[in-house]
């Protein structure tokens, strides 16, 4: 690697030579710096102040394993705090929020003697109507948009793009819900097979 | 010393679509050991007709002793489990079952939009064989709340996203 070294191949930029004869701003480089030349024919090339030394790792790179974990937990809960306080911030229309929560007296009144769990998937499940309402809200507003911009080609993509990942959050909602509800129901059903054998097992 | 009812609840956790020998131990008690086959009604998990189902039973070594299985009706092999799908009744391997995980890891839906949360989140709340303890209902709450945040959140972006596009579009048609 020595030679590498001494003609200063580390940030050198290729150049074109205006003159038309191959290598004259090689060897002008080449005199000026006292490098050697490789190739007179080979397409020129000229130092510049571009050559940095080689970059030292960052001194995160040298932390032991437990000063690593600490710093990203840090950084976890920083983004977390951020993102509390992003959450902190929203707000629900009025009318998704009571539709949530008369979902959720509703289902307190259906299963009174749900247990944690079960109350807990209710309690998901209804969370998830207001948001899942309130998309709805934005997929409305959103297809109204792209009525009026249609006739303009890049926004008209901007809001199929937007459009595209509303529908996606919603089928995802949509899915959480159903699999929370199934598993609620699931929680039930167990619920009840096991007053049924009450008897039988002798408790 | 575990109590009567404790050993009850540790028992008994059917899930709809599936049947287990600790099922059927629960259901038939000391009689499973002179029974050649059990008659099984089992409701299916896609919210299908409940298939009945006469299935047989074999033994398998367990270490030392000796413990009852189902067999597969399709492959007949010596299963604890048995699935009950499409109208089907039969063991995860013949059903080619995967769970959610091995399924959907690459879909975003899993990955970004929570659907990871939700599985750790089913997999706390609905055990099969472990009792339901405070400590997995203080961590399945937590993520439930992580749910409705991420959800929130992703509204929220959504929403500003509407708010610049419609700013746009009025400055264009302004302009």
């Amino acid at each position: 690697m020595k030679g590498a070294a001494d003609v200063g191949l580390r940030a050198r930029i290729y150049a074109t030579d205006g003159t038309g004869e191959p290598g004259a701003t090689l060897r002008l480089a080449a005199a000026e710096t006292g490098n050697k030349v490789i190739d007179e024919h080979e397409t020129t090339l000229v130092e510049n102040d571009l050559e940095t030394p080689v970059p030292v790792p960052p001194d995160d790179a040298l932390l032991t394993h437990q000063e690593r974990d600490g710093l990203e937990a840090s950084i976890a809960h920083q983004s977390g705090a951020r993102a509390v306080d992003a959450v902190a911030n929203l707000t629900l229309a009025p009318v998704n929020l009571q539709r949530g929560h008369e979902l959720r007296v509703a289902f307190e009144q259906a299963d009174e003697d749900a247990d944690v769990g079960g109350r807990l998937l209710q309690e998901l499940v209804a969370g998830e109507t207001a948001i899942a309402l309130e998309l709805q809200d934005v997929e409305a507003g959103l297809v109204s948009l792209l009525g009026k911009a249609i006739a303009d080609p890049a926004l008209a993509l901007a809001v199929t793009k937007t459009l595209r990942e509303v529908v996606g959050v919603g089928n995802a909602i949509r899915r959480r819900m159903e699999n929370s509800l199934g598993a609620a129901e699931n929680l039930k059903a167990q619920r009840r097979f096991m007053y049924a054998q009450r008897g039988r097992t002798g408790a | 010393m575990r109590s009567g009812a404790e050993l009850a609840l540790e028992v008994c956790l059917p899930r709809r679509g599936e049947v287990t020998t600790r099922d059927v131990r629960a259901v038939c008690g000391g009689e499973l050991q002179h029974l050649q086959h059990v008659d099984l009604l089992v409701l299916d998990a896609d919210g299908g007709v409940p298939i009945a189902r006469s299935i047989e039973l074999t033994e398998v070594r367990s270490g030392p002793s000796r413990r009852l299985a189902l067999v597969c009706p399709a492959c007949r092999e010596a299963r604890h489990l048995l699935l009950a799908r499409g109208g089907a009744l039969k063991c995860s391997t013949c059903h080619r079952y995967r769970t959610r995980r091995q399924a959907e890891r690459t879909c975003t839906g899993f990955t970004k939009l929570g659907g990871q949360l939700e599985d750790q989140l089913l997999r706390l709340v609905v055990p099969r064989w472990r009792r339901t303890t405070p400590a997995r209902m203080v961590e399945a709450q937590r993520l439930v709340q992580l749910l409705l945040d991420g959800d929130r959140a992703q509204v929220e972006k959504l929403r500003q996203d509407v708010s610049a596009l419609q700013i746009v579009l009025e400055s264009r048609q302004a302009g």
